[in-house]
């Protein structure tokens, strides 16, 4: 074991890992700056660029736009009250009104801070859970693996916001879709509708970019294009947001990360549970935090007027989704999030299969990994302090000129993974299943979750069902299994019982 | 949010759950009778079988559940099929152009035109229209013909 870390540690500190991390923590925080673009969308892109780079540096490139975007979300929540992403939705709540209050760099700094520190011990306990975990997952079997299956699958459903239905629906559909092609046991053809080119499956990067990146290019570009023929552009208004900027004014001391510190812990523990149960996600973790941190405040009613409780308790929430949510990628080959589902990806695209295995036939790498992990947040700390004030402008650039750009990147990184038109075609359609499927408001994360792990758990099922001899009780044969079984239908009353408490106040639902 | 009238039958959710329900009723019976190579035997129909009927499940969820529309601020009730269509299209038509005129002028006339779009007045204001992009237009060139080759067939420019 130490001569893993020791190797695992030097190959960490080399000099070509240490850029990618770099790198991708600017290109993180960059993207999660831009209202419009997100962490999310920059993976997808790049996924078919970097599968062919060593997959330690690929790795800590895509770890360092994961940990970059949590805290670049906050940069346009607090500079213009625009969550830069999803998961600082709730950090607009006081990130804006502390902006407005004078104290733009206090409310920043606030969000580093947290964000930095809900991320180091999602960390920490993603390096002392996921091994220890793994191993125990090493004695599955496939009736054991379906029921770890069906309980994901349950809590996607009941988690996804609003509306479990299409929770449910969504990963069905990435389920079938992930169905299309060969059959996992015996090879043969099925659901191809007699077009040969899909004998193969659906191709992974195209379905990603089509899914996630595309459909919200369409958006931005919507918008766009509405205050244009409206009229409503005005670039003066926005620029003159920072003319009463005056960083000198504005300090943020240690006793204030002290005051904070019990909202930055509630967010931690809350964002690493969150993160590690599929289906939830970042946003949530968010403002799950920070209605806890306003109950377990001594000054709840300064929540919603520019307290920096109110920024510490999301930011610490949303990043520390980001070590919760590979615990059980690593582990089970399920991931917490979008983004743990995106890096899952990037891992099959390199040849890797996450799961219990990968840990025992990838040493060094994922090893690697972890030390990477680690100093990525120092990374994103040191960056990021130092980049603030630059940052905050990224978020002017105009949405005329992003758009088409990236939208090229997109369509020509895909095209690059396998200088196939056939995935052109393909990251079309799925661009367009992915707007109707927005605009009707089912959740693409659940679907892209359904589509990793569908041949899996086909595999297991069927696996499971001929251990028992076309016997469908012998999915309930095993205490494992039917624990899993039961927790899901315990999550499912509880989950039940919590929301149809009492009725939300429209605040409180968002 | 609500096309048909809140107090309506025909819901948002109803006709999403109705659409749910019918694919998965094809799909099921495209399972028993539709047209299967001779090498698939009935255990590769048993998981899509499953989908479909998990998928009728939410449909019919859907249609008799109570009234969800508006509930989620991520739906995109900006997003018109006319923006969706014209995006989709340039794409499609880029792609085209990409393959049959060359990498660097279909990336020019790409997003110029995407440029202009956004633009009040691009006539007028043509140099914020063609110098960025002809700048991103040279970039990607550059990236995918020196840095990260794609091998493109046919091109007639560059």
């Amino acid at each position: 074991v130490f001569d893993l870390l020791t190797n695992a540690v030097s190959n960490a500190f080399t000099i070509p890992i240490l850029l990618y991390v770099t790198l991708g923590v600017l290109v993180g925080v960059t993207v999660g700056a831009i209202p419009g673009l997100s962490g999310d969308m920059a993976i997808a892109i790049l996924i078919p660029l970097i599968y062919k780079v060593d997959p330690s540096c690929a790795l800590g490139l895509l770890i360092g736009i994961y940990k970059g975007s949590m805290f670049g979300g906050s940069i346009s929540a607090i500079s213009f009250g625009v969550p830069g992403t999803a998961a600082a939705a709730a950090t607009v709540e006081d990130g804006y009104p502390c902006k407005q209050k004078g104290k733009p760099k206090s409310a920043m700094l606030q969000a580093l801070y947290s964000s930095v520190t809900g991320d180091f011990f999602g960390t920490i306990i993603l390096i002392f859970l996921t091994i220890p975990i793994a191993n125990a997952a090493l004695q599955f079997g496939p009736i054991e693996f379906f029921a770890l299956y069906v309980f994901s699958m349950t809590l996607v459903a009941l988690l996804t916001r609003n509306n479990a239905s299409k929770g449910i629906a969504s990963a069905a559909i990435g389920l079938l879709i992930g169905a299309v092609g060969m059959d996992p046991v015996t090879g043969s053809a099925r659901l191809t509708f007699g077009i040969d080119v899909l004998r193969g499956g659906i191709p992974l990067i195209p379905l990603l970019v089509g899914i996630f990146a595309l459909p919200e290019l369409i958006i931005q570009y919507s918008k766009e294009w509405k205050k244009v023929k409206g009229k409503e552009f005005d670039a003066a208004r926005q620029n003159a947001a920072f003319e009463d900027y005056d960083a000198s004014k504005d300090k943020y001391r240690l006793k204030d990360y002290i005051a904070t510190f019990k909202a930055t812990l509630i967010g931690t523990g809350v964002g690493t549970f969150v993160g590690a149960l599929p289906g939830p996600g970042s946003s949530l973790a968010g403002y799950m935090s920070y209605g806890l941190s306003r109950r377990f405040s001594k000054t709840p009613e300064e929540f919603g007027k520019g307290t920096l409780e109110g920024i510490a308790g999301p930011e610490a929430g949303n990043s520390a989704t980001c070590g919760g949510s590979i615990i059980p990628l690593f582990a089970f080959g399920i991931p917490g999030t979008a983004t743990a589902a995106l890096i899952g990806s990037a891992l099959i695209m390199m040849g890797i299969n996450p799961g219990p295995t990968m840990i025992s036939e990838n040493k060094v790498i994922i090893y690697t990994f972890f030390v990477t992990i680690f100093y990525a947040t120092f990374i994103n700390l040191g960056l990021s302090k130092l980049l603030i004030p630059m940052y905050a402008r990224l978020a002017m650039i105009q949405t005329r000129y992003l758009v088409p750009a990236v939208f090229v990147l997109a369509l020509l990184g895909t095209y690059a993974a396998n200088n196939s038109v056939t995935d052109i075609y393909i990251v079309l359609i799925a661009c367009l299943l992915g707007v109707i499927l927005r605009k009707y408001d089912f959740s693409l994360g659940s679907l892209v979750l359904g589509f990793i792990i569908g041949p899996n758990a086909e595999r297991s099922l069927r696996q499971a069902l001929l251990l028992g001899h076309g016997n469908w009780g012998s999915l309930f044969s095993t205490p494992i299994a039917i624990g899993l079984y039961v927790a899901a239908l315990v999550f499912m009353i509880l989950i039940k019982l919590t929301f149809n408490k009492k009725p939300q106040t429209a605040k409180e639902a968002k | 949010m609500n096309t048909f009238g809140k107090s309506g039958w025909l819901t948002k959710d109803r006709i999403e759950g109705s659409i749910l329900v019918l694919v998965s009723i094809f799909g099921f019976l495209h399972t028993i009778f539709g047209e299967w190579s001779l090498s698939t035997g009935e255990q590769a129909k048993l998981f899509p079988r499953i989908i479909y009927v998990l998928i009728l499940v939410t449909g019919l969820m859907l249609v008799f559940q109570k009234n969800t529309e508006g509930q989620n601020k991520d739906a995109l009730p900006d997003t018109g099929i006319k923006h969706t269509l014209t995006f989709v299209g340039m794409g499609a038509i880029y792609s085209f152009m990409v393959l049959n005129i060359g990498l660097a002028v279909a990336t020019f006339l790409y997003i110029g035109v995407m440029i202009a779009f956004l633009t009040v007045n691009p006539v007028k204001q043509w140099k914020k229209v063609v110098i960025p992009s002809f700048i991103v237009a040279i970039v990607i060139w550059a990236v995918f013909t020196y840095f990260m080759p794609i091998v493109i067939p046919h091109q007639l420019l560059i």
